[in-house]
């Protein structure tokens, strides 16, 4: 029983980001990605006695996950065909699995920024403001603001995402 | 590799768009899930997440011989006897091995609510606006500021009560007793019998077989149980109310009984209104 439980608490630790990537991709939506990935859990708690039948917990985790995305979606919008969702999907299985454990990867790695950076980076890239609202809201000069960016997104493209890959997903 | 680098870029692109500070991040993930948990969600949590930390605070306090859950409600557990630990009222407890005592965050707010299992001796902070409430399993315990020992399995619960004034309701039948310094109640849920004991004086009642024993008991006291083991309504002349009576009853009706104590002590005790049941 101890032993089940440490199993499967590695399993949600190992994979729980990228996961949540992988459902943000039907979903669009970080709050209801994060949703179906605890509820994908909680259903897998409930098997956890047949935790060792399963043959990989891992593809089992992200079929059942682009499953329970896709019922929420058909449940949502009971009009949709599924052909319809997201041209995404041109990937295969194993590209969609590769391309969440990069992401999971990506966004640890903003996590990780220094927050001034992380901060700057946000605005300027996800919020769409221009360097120099961002200098006027700072109170840094627009080539400051610039380099922040410049070197947030050099951090975020480093090679050594191929090894972290290599050991983590 | 170009088609690497794109999706990269890709990726970057699409991460960033959503990024939220906090958000996809397993330990708060774990956190939720293992509260959401069908059935022991919490218990399980505590049971293989904190286990590590708990093991931890434990070196701490092993001296102290509590270790407080981190989680609301609080919850205590006594790993030896004679282990102290002081509420947030300032009221003292002293628990036995194995004791555990369990307030949540509302504590003192209009009362002091306790719910506990195992034996624990408390010395209670006098505060009449906040009465102090314990409850087990069995029963419900309510003072004022006093010093007493509660000892609560899953069937039953005993009191003695040191100092001060305490009243002790059994959950069925549900009679409320006033027990005063030297008196020691126990309570057995199976058998539904009450013994009430001090020195030179003892009552037992019984809700299985009816049946109800007074040894030297005085009269107010004795009132006070029959209208709540017969749902009536009975009146004590003011000046018989100091007398006390002995005898045992079994399977007798209320009128018998108030017949037979009239008789014997030559009292005028009166039922005013009869209630649902006899």
């Amino acid at each position: 029983m101890r032993n089940l439980e440490k199993q499967f608490s590695g399993y949600f630790h190992t994979y729980y980001r990228p996961l949540c990537l992988h459902a943000l991709h039907f979903m669009g939506n970080a709050e209801e990605a994060e949703d179906i990935v605890q509820e994908t859990f909680v259903n897998l708690w409930d098997k956890r006695e047949q935790l060792e039948t399963i043959r990989s917990v891992k593809s089992y985790l992200y079929t059942a996950v682009r499953n329970n995305c896709l019922t929420r979606i058909r449940d949502a919008n009971p009009t949709t065909s599924l052909d319809m969702l997201p041209p995404d999907e041109l990937l295969s299985e194993e590209e969609q699995v590769e391309r969440a454990g990069m992401e999971s990867c990506i966004w640890k790695m903003i996590d990780e920024l220094p927050e001034r950076r992380r901060k700057i980076f946000l605005l300027a890239k996800r919020d769409g403001i221009s360097y120099k609202e961002i200098a006027e809201q700072t109170g840094l000069s627009v080539k400051t603001v610039e380099n922040h960016v410049f070197r947030a997104m050099q951090s975020l493209r480093t090679k050594d995402i191929k090894t972290w890959l290599f050991f983590f997903t | 590799m170009e088609k690497n680098r794109q999706d990269r870029d890709e990726s970057v692109r699409f991460v960033v768009q959503h990024y939220q500070k906090g958000m996809f991040e397993p330990s708060k993930g774990w956190k939720r899930l293992t509260a959401s948990l069908p059935g022991s969600g919490r218990v399980r949590y505590l049971s293989f997440i904190t286990r590590a930390a708990a093991a931890v605070v434990l070196l701490f306090v092993a001296g102290i011989g509590v270790w407080m859950m981190v989680n609301r409600p609080e919850q205590l557990f006594a790993q030896v006897d004679n282990t102290e630990f002081t509420l947030p009222d300032n009221s003292q407890i002293v628990m036995q091995r194995g004791a555990k005592l369990e307030y949540d965050r509302h504590f003192g707010k209009t009362e002091r609510h306790v719910s506990m299992q195992g034996e624990i001796a408390f010395a209670v902070v006098r505060d009449e606006t906040r009465p102090f409430i314990i409850s087990t399993p069995t029963a419900r315990i309510e003072v004022l500021g006093t010093e007493f020992t509660v000892n609560a399995g899953d069937n039953e619960t005993r009191l003695s009560v040191t100092s001060g004034k305490v009243r002790f309701t059994p959950d069925d039948p549900v009679i409320p007793l006033l027990c005063t310094a030297g008196m020691t109640v126990h309570y057995s849920a199976n058998t539904e019998t009450i013994n009430v004991s001090s020195p030179g004086s003892e009552m037992e009642i019984n809700g299985k077989t009816r049946s109800l024993t007074f040894d030297n008991i005085g009269l107010k006291e004795i009132v006070m149980v029959l209208s709540h083991f017969y749902n009536v309504q009975i009146e004590l002349p003011e000046n018989e109310s100091d007398l006390t009576f002995s005898s045992s009853f079994t399977g007798k009706s209320i009128v018998e009984i108030i017949n037979i104590i009239n008789f014997t002590l030559d009292t005028n005790i009166v039922i005013v209104e009869h209630g649902g049941q006899q």
